[in-house]
């Protein structure tokens, strides 16, 4: 049993327009605890309708969502139960903060959980601590600070809920390098924190490459790959059918390849890429 | 979805009624419902309603729209009719039943009554189907520029432009209402179930994100505007010209024909 599987999803918004679009068709895929699976797609691909149909925020039209072996949706009532285990935290979420101070915005969930004051103040403390801000800033207004402090922030507002599934909708847009840095981090820390499983959108294939196993590959609302991260990378072609593309250090390891260097290795990260330049380079590979 | 909410009610088709100019439909509108106050016997109003369903029909606007519009008005149009049925009276006694007494003229009063009503509703239904909102605006910022000339020079431009602006946010807003209001039930909050005070305090966490969206973009337009040397009204000019074609005069024309008809049935029929 999964922890979070996801049978033959199918959902349309239902617009004004005539022809209605499947923003989301027939998808299939699983999350195991401790995973990290990258989504990527092409901009309109369904990777955000997917996310919010993961976590119960939209009801498919057809197919299932099941977290540890049950449905969803079996009970409607109960959805909130499922959102609770499965946390999304939205793209550019530092637009949902509105408390008066940053603990508040924090504690709303584990509030919403009818947690007691003492769990609460424990949820809150760590769920800060996990995003590297200090107590200083519980007493904050939410609107005071940085656009990279308040995204960490909201962050930390879904965290607080431990989630065994965390969804990440492009939790990196918008962030100079060092909040990147700083964002992946934490979610990397999170997993080996609680074990739990991670889901993250993004548009950045470096960010895939460096975290992710798995990637799921999306294209026109449809499934396109689901497969560990090399194996979709080696599928150059694939990726860029479908408006994708390789990280860049893939690239040039493609270009040594056809000018006859390193034939038999291939990096998709810098730090991979710098270890095999680096070692061929003092084992005389490369010399001219 | 809150999305699917249409604002306004503009209906798109290809008709002659679409095609005309606003501000010369706003200037008829404002004619019709004149005259249709002014007639006073049933057979002018019958004769009215004929014209007013053609003109209808015309515009391809679908009938059951306009059904929608009469339908959400019936209690008022039954409870007018009731009222006049039953203190006019004049002619024959038709009904009587307890203290109840409702004579012809009643019901004759009540019948028209109702087809007045009726037909304000229709025509200006009819205005705001066939016009889109921004074409009103515009239409409106025309017709007020003589305001200019008795010292209200920039007001008429400043009030077009929040019309035409707070339309333009409308659809942006409800998006954003739509995405903040997820991310709060992704939170666990429980928006649509409580008691009335409960759900009040549950919009809290919508409503503050979304005032304080809207007040950043309400600078980052301003700024905006600046950037590209928006100095108000003076000096502007539009990248629609609206221009009187043949169609209007038509229009013109046919109306002061009718109202004219309307006059002389008025006057003569008994
Ligand atoms: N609220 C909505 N109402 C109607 N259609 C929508 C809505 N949200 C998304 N869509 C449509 O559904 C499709 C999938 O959108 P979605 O937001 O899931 O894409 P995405 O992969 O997240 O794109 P991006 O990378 O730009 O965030 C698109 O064609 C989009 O136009
Ligand atoms: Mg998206």
């Amino acid at each position: 049993m999964s922890l979070l599987a996801a049978e033959n999803l199918s959902f349309s918004y239902n617009s004004a327009a005539k022809i209605k679009k499947m923003a989301v068709k027939d998808i299939s895929f699983s999350v195991e605890s401790g995973e990290i699976i990258g989504v990527i797609g092409h901009t309109g691909s369904g990777k955000s309708t997917l996310m919010q149909l993961l976590n119960g925020l939209l009801k498919p039209e057809s197919g299932a969502v099941y977290f540890e072996g049950q449905n969803i949706w079996d009970n409607p009532k109960e959805i909130s139960k499922f959102r609770f285990q499965i946390g999304l935290v939205f793209q550019y979420p530092e637009y949902q903060l509105f408390e008066e101070t940053v603990y508040k915005d924090i504690a709303f969930a584990p509030q919403n959980m009818k947690l007691s004051q003492e769990e609460i103040d424990n949820r809150v403390n760590s769920a800060l601590n996990s995003v590297g801000l200090n107590y200083e800033f519980a007493e904050k207004s939410p609107f005071d600070l940085s656009g990279g402090e308040k995204r960490r922030v909201a962050i930390a507002g879904i965290l607080a809920m431990h989630p065994k599934v965390l969804i990440l909708d492009e939790p990196t847009a918008g962030l100079d390098p060092k909040g990147r840095a700083t964002v992946l981090n934490m979610i990397r820390d999170y997993k080996e924190n609680t074990g739990a499983a991670i889901i993250i959108v993004s548009h950045s294939m470096e960010d895939v490459a460096a975290l992710c196993e798995k990637l799921l590959v999306l294209s026109n609302g449809r499934a396109v790959m689901f497969d560990k991260t090399e194996n979709v990378f080696s599928q150059y072609e694939t990726l860029i059918n479908n408006g994708l593309d390789l990280p860049s250090v893939a690239k040039i390891f493609e270009e040594l390849h056809k000018l006859g260097y390193l034939k038999d290795k291939m990096a998709y990260t810098v730090d991979d890429a710098k270890k095999i330049i680096v070692d061929s380079i003092k084992g005389g590979a490369l010399n001219a | 979805m809150l999305k699917d909410i249409t604002f306004g009610q503009y209906v798109e088709a290809d008709s002659i009624i679409h095609k005309l100019d606003p501000r010369i439909k706003i200037l008829l509108l404002i004619a019709y419902i004149v005259f249709i106050f002014i007639v006073n016997n049933l057979f002018s109003i019958a004769f009215a309603s004929v014209f007013i369903l053609a003109v209808t029909i015309l515009s391809k606007v679908p009938v059951k729209l306009f059904a929608k519009n009469i339908k959400a008005i019936l209690p008022i149009i039954i409870f007018t009719a009731i009222l006049n049925a039953l203190y006019v009276g004049q002619g024959a006694l038709v009904i009587h039943f307890w203290v109840i007494n409702i004579y012809e003229g009643g019901i004759y009063r009540a019948v028209f009554m109702s087809l007045r009503i009726i037909l304000l509703i229709i025509i200006s239904a009819l205005l705001t189907y066939t016009s889109t909102p921004t074409a009103l605006t515009d239409a409106i910022e025309s017709l007020l520029s003589p305001l200019q000339y008795i010292g209200l020079k920039n007001a008429v431009h400043i009030m077009a432009l929040m019309m035409t602006i707070a339309l333009r946010f409308i659809p942006t807003l409800i998006e954003e209402t739509d995405k903040i209001m997820s991310s709060q039930k992704a939170r666990g909050a429980s928006l649509d179930s409580g008691s009335f005070k409960q759900k009040v305090k549950a919009l809290l966490p919508v409503l503050i994100p979304l005032l304080s969206a809207s007040i950043r973009r309400a600078y980052e337009l301003a700024d905006a505007m600046e950037s590209r040397c928006y100095n108000g009204g003076e000096g502007r000019v539009r990248m629609k010209q609206m221009t009187l074609t043949l169609k209007d005069y038509i229009a013109i024309i046919v109306s002061v024909v009718f109202f004219a008809a309307l006059i002389i049935l008025n006057t003569f029929a008994v």
